[in-house]
């Protein structure tokens, strides 16, 4: 075996950024050896009574410090676990070091771990070589990480569903239709001169198109899946000083903008992640939107005009003062960026007092399209549950689904999927006009390997790859 | 082992009898193209029979070619061998079939006259340079180890004691080795059509660690055409304008045989009668009784097994196809049977229009021994022997064109072997003979393989039409296809490609003439006109139809014309079919070192570690075919090649 692929190696597991704690994972054979030189035991249980990290049994954990070899320097007070061969995730001995959050913390203990005997782990390396060792397969390495993907309540249960098994079942009830139309074909392909076996080329139409059906329904759950594994968009905007820093504070329940009452404030966007009933949802604080001479202030108002057409979900905030024409000046520069289904118009400041137009503009918004309206104030939270409903239930429109059927999660998933029904939509098309079964039989055995590609069915070359290359570094 | 010392000290008979580069035992239709194949390259080659009357038998179905058959014959062709030639001088009667079914099923098939076929060979062999054929009866493979101490050929024996030297063998023994006949409790030892069996080749194979199976696989009764009421039957005739087999005969402009001296075949169902005779003496029947161990075919039935497997099925339909010109012999295609003699009497009057049949020859189930195609490289080398090639029944396949497939591939990797030349193996993507020999060597097989084009992946692109684009480069390469024949055949697709491009850029305005054509095959005329190819694109639009507006077109033979069309009308789905073939090469690309130790691979499970390490894939694809190694496995196998690349490099 190559120096390469024998040395041991070693990532954060946690994410990047600032957190309490963090989490330093290394794989490999003699992993806790090479930590005896730069780790401490302080303190285990009694009984354990190790003296140097190699020396822990498997499952157990010490209170350490991790030092700097050379000067001698501590960095940091950790708890180390130690995992011996073959129960541990990669299936190979592990270490996992606790420290602190920091991330002159993490660097350094990292630092200290490559100068001495480990190498940095490459992408999905920790999940690969939990599969080389025979701890997973691929389905599960995919599921494994949606799942850690997956950080609300909905998208856990959608990923625990296909970990389950219950997407394989559903392909392979279409696979079989798909499989039992080709046996259909080429049965009188491949006995031709007998009379007593005429092509039911109706029946072969039929389970095609049962297929595809079955196939598209899987699709179109992906309008919800692709929230629940990219999170849902809402953006907030509205002319300056309408509430939309006031009321991102209000959803977020801390001061994460600076709320100001002076005009333009919120220069450029700012983007907090939080769940709202279940769902995972990025709020997205724009610049105000008007027009304006302030090239920095226009830069800002540019990228909120752009934002919107990548939003699922417009707030747009309407301030007691807001005068008719500015509203629906600005609506209809709004609307050439959003569909109105995707916009809802919320009266903020009802503390403060009703614009007077109120009735007039939602009348307006109505003949534009749009259906939902509410009037909220954030600084008496009133009508702030009702608001966070109308996020939920955007979302739950999109799939029309009972929380029993499957939710496409994967991107990789629902493009195979939709590509395997077009395939079909091609086959039954070849029939019907004529072309001939050949043809037919041949575009529905690609269907059927683009299936095969989820369910493991078939093998690609890149596959292995792709998916290991996807996963975050560490997990 | 048997060395050529051993038997010159052994044997009082045993004498050097000659010298060859190769010797080819079994001149079956195997046989026949290994021989001439390893001939054409110039090697020194002796071709051995049992009987030369029996060269290039047909001792079933007198017709060569159908589904997935008509496709190989057309690719042993393109790549320079006999079958399709002499098939084409020897057909009787002539068709496509599949002919609505789409041009990737196309498949033809033809009628042959028996014997004609048989003689039309052996004096085509006859006539080829550097080639030898000699009546005898071959007993023993002749071995040695070299230097590396693998066992390696060094000749044949003959049961007269004569010893032919030379350095590589192939065996194409069909159902010859220790073979019996069966027809009910009467057990003969014997070859087919009454021909003598091998006797002790099958034995030195299996001493020298061979793997050895036995299979079955029986043919129908012949009844005399005088006896046969044909009013109670379907005629069923012969097609106009099939293109020939061969691709020389093709680019000569020749079609097969005319219409007007083609001779029809008959199709009839079996009557109620029938089920209850094969019923009731079912207990009669070896197949039952527990006479017959070896395997048979699933997909070429006996009579007894339809009704047995299908009991729900009234009847089943049977074809009555004639011999030849020279005989009144009548096959029963369909109808094949190893109940006792006098069942089959019953039987055949049951019969519609066969009440006073009279049988010439009685059906009979015949068995006989093969190599476990397991143990054979992708060459059709075996992994045991150096220079021992096989092809054939003798690999577990079934029907002339499988074993002449195999024959040509067997003989041409023969010649390369004696010239130390890389083997030619042609991928799932390039040939049927490909998806034939893949199937056979990885997955095995347990009953006597017949071809079919479902067992193709690609076969929208592995076509009857274009089985000289894809091989006959190949071929050329090789050495079987002449410089002339060469040119003739780039020519050809000049001319497509060129037409193509003229079709293409060729815009026909709204007239009232294109009007009324494409109203013919209920097409209409789009308003701002179309180019010729974008009116060929359409359904029922063809090249010959649009004639009238295109006066400027060259003149162009059918094989042309057909192309273009293909081309034409199917352009998007063959491209979907070349990126599926560009996927299917990427895993056929990764090559599996031969020094992989899979027992050192963790996550492998047992059996996949057991069958990978017995049958050593050449590569991931290969892998990924074998039964017993899933998917999961094959995953592990990639990441694990990836991650040992560094290694393997060093």
């Amino acid at each position: 075996m190559s120096n390469f692929a024998s040395k041991p190696f070693c990532a954060c597991s946690t994410p990047q950024g600032v957190g309490g704690i963090a989490i330093i994972r290394a794989s490999g054979s003699a992993s806790a050896e090479l930590m005896d030189s730069y780790t401490k035991i302080l303190r285990t249980i009694a009984d354990i009574g190790a003296k140097k990290l190699s020396e822990l049994p498997g499952y157990c954990a010490a209170y350490a410090t991790v030092f700097d070899p050379i000067t001698g320097k501590s960095i940091d007070n950790v708890i180390i676990t130690h995992f011996v061969a073959p129960h541990s995730y990669t299936g190979d001995e592990m270490v996992e070091i606790s420290c602190h959050g920091g991330e002159a913390v993490k660097q350094e203990i990292l630092r200290i771990m490559l100068d001495n005997g480990f190498r940095a782990a490459e992408p999905g390396e920790f999940t690969k070589t939990a599969f080389l060792n025979g701890k997973l397969d691929l389905s599960e390495a995919e599921a494994v990480m949606d799942v850690i993907a997956a950080d609300s309540e909905r998208a856990l249960r959608a990923a625990n569903m296909q970990l389950n098994g219950k997407l394989s079942r559903e392909l392979t009830d279409t696979e079989n239709d798909i499989y039992h139309a080709l046996s259909l074909i080429e049965m009188i392909v491949e006995f031709p001169e007998h009379d007593d076996t005429p092509v039911n080329e109706d029946k072969v139409i039929e389970l095609a198109e049962d297929a595809k059906t079955k196939l598209d329904q899987l699709a179109s759950s992906y309008a919800q899946g692709r929230i629940l594994s990219e999170r849902m968009r809402v953006a907030i905007c509205g002319a300056p000083n309408s509430g939309k820093s006031t009321l991102l504070n209000v959803l977020t329940g801390y001061e994460r903008a600076i709320v100001t009452e002076v005009a333009g404030t919120t220069r450029d966007t700012l983007e907090v992640n939080l769940n709202i009933n279940g769902i995972p949802v990025t709020l997205v604080d724009t610049a105000g939107i008007r027009d304006t001479e302030d090239r920095i202030e226009a830069i800002g108002v540019e990228r909120a005009y752009q934002e919107l057409m990548s939003d699922d979900l417009v707030l747009y905030m309407v301030a007691p003062s807001e005068t008719n024409d500015n509203f629906r000046y600005y609506l209809d520069e709004m609307l050439k960026n959003v569909p109105p289904h995707r916009m809802a118009i919320v009266f903020s400041k009802s503390d403060i007092g009703e614009n007077e137009n109120a009735d007039g503009m939602t009348e307006f918004a109505r003949s534009l399209g749009i259906e939902t309206f509410i009037s909220i104030s954030s600084s008496d939270s009133v009508n702030i549950d009702e608001l966070k409903d109308i996020i939920s239930d955007y979302y739950d429109k999109l799939g029309g689904s009972s929380s029993e059927s499957v939710i496409l999660l994967n991107r990789r998933h629902y493009e195979l999927i939709s590509e395997a029904s077009s395939k079909l939509e091609m086959a039954v098309n070849a029939i019907k006009d004529g072309i001939g079964v050949d043809v037919a039989s041949s575009v529905m055995r690609t269907s059927l390997e683009l299936i095969g590609r989820i369910t493991g069915k078939s093998v690609s070359a890149e596959l292995a790859d792709n998916i290991f290359g996807r996963f975050c570094i560490g997990k | 082992m048997l060395t050529i010392e051993k038997v010159l000290e052994e044997n009082k008979n045993a004498y050097i009898a000659g010298e060859y580069d190769a010797a080819v035992v079994g001149a079956g239709h195997a046989g026949c193209e290994a021989a001439h194949a390893l001939a054409k390259m110039k090697n020194k080659t002796i071709l051995f029979t049992l009987h030369l009357d029996a060269l290039a038998n047909l001792p079933c179905n007198p017709s060569i070619g159908g589904t997935a058959k008509g496709q190989l014959v057309r690719e042993i062709d393109a790549l320079g061998g006999v079958m399709g030639k002499v098939a084409d001088e020897c057909a009787i009667q002539m068709r496509m079939l599949n002919r609505s079914k789409g041009p990737a099923v196309f498949s033809p098939r033809a009628q042959m006259d028996r014997t004609k076929y048989s003689y039309t060979m052996k004096h085509l062999l006859e006539n080829t340079d550097n080639l030898v054929i000699k009546q005898a009866h071959i007993v023993k493979l002749l071995t040695t180890k070299n230097e590396e101490g693998k066992i390696c050929v060094t000749g044949v024996l003959s049961s007269t004691g004569a010893i032919y030297k030379c350095n590589a063998v192939v065996i194409c023994s069909g159902t010859y080795m220790e073979s019996r006949t069966i027809l009910g409790e009467v057990i003969t030892e014997s070859g087919p059509d009454g021909l003598p069996r091998s006797v002790g080749l099958s034995a030195s194979l299996s001493e020298l660690g061979i793997p050895m199976l036995r299979f079955k696989t029986g043919t129908p009764v012949r009844v005399n055409k005088k006896s046969v009421d044909f009013t109670e039957m379907t005629r069923q005739d012969g097609e106009d304008d099939i293109p020939p087999f061969s691709f020389e005969r093709e680019m000569d402009g020749k079609t097969v045989a005319p219409t007007e001296e083609q001779v029809p075949c008959w199709s009839i169902w079996t009557t109620e009668q029938t089920k209850e005779i094969i019923t009731s003496n079912l207990d009669r029947s070896p197949l039952y009784s527990g006479i017959i161990d070896g395997i048979g075919p699933r997909y070429c039935p006996s009579i007894e097994d339809k009704f047995v497997r299908f009991s729900d099925k009234p009847r089943h339909q049977i074809f009555v196809e004639p011999m030849g010109n020279s005989t009144n012999e009548m096959y029963l295609q369909g109808f094949s049977t190893s109940l006792p003699e006098d069942v089959q009497a019953q039987m055949v009057k049951s019969l519609l229009g066969l009440k006073d049949a009279v049988i010439q020859r009685n059906a009979y189930a015949i068995e006989y021994d093969l190599v476990d195609p397991l143990s054979l490289k992708l060459s059709l080398e075996s992994k045991i022997a150096e220079g021992l090639f096989t092809a054939g029944q003798i690999n577990g396949s079934s029907g002339y064109e499988e074993a002449a497939g195999q024959g040509i591939i067997a003989g041409i990797n023969a010649g390369r072997f004696l010239r130390k030349e890389p083997p030619v193996i042609l991928d799932r993507s390039k040939a049927y003979i490909g998806v034939l020999i893949d199937d056979l060597v990885t997955k095995g097989t347990n009953e006597p393989y017949r071809m079919m084009t479902s067992r193709a992946e690609y076969r929208l692109f592995l076509r009857q039409d274009n089985a000289d684009l894809r091989l006959t480069p190949v071929g050329h390469e090789i050495g079987l296809i002449d410089d002339d024949r060469y040119a003739a055949f780039e020519e050809k697709y000049r001319i497509v490609e060129s037409e193509k491009e003229r079709l293409a850029s060729t815009y026909i305005a709204p007239t009232r003439e294109l009007e009324e054509l494409l109203a013919s095959v209920d097409s209409t005329v789009p308003k701002s006109g179309a180019s010729l190819a974008e009116l060929i694109k359409r359904p029922r639009v063809t090249y010959e139809l649009l004639a009238p507006v295109d006066r400027k077109r060259p003149q162009c033979s059918q094989a042309v014309i057909r192309a273009i069309e293909t081309d034409i009308k199917y352009e998007g789905y063959i491209k979907l079919e070349l990126e599926n073939i560009e996927r299917f090469k990427e895993l056929e690309s990764k090559i599996i070192p031969e020094a992989i130790d899979y027992e050192n691979i963790h996550g492998l499970r047992k059996e996949a570690v057991q069958k990978l390490s017995k049958l050593r894939p050449v590569n991931v694809g290969q892998a990924n075919r074998i039964s017993g190694v899933s998917p999961a496995d094959v995953n592990v196998l990639i990441v694990y090649l990836e991650a040992h690349k560094r290694d393997f490099a060093n």
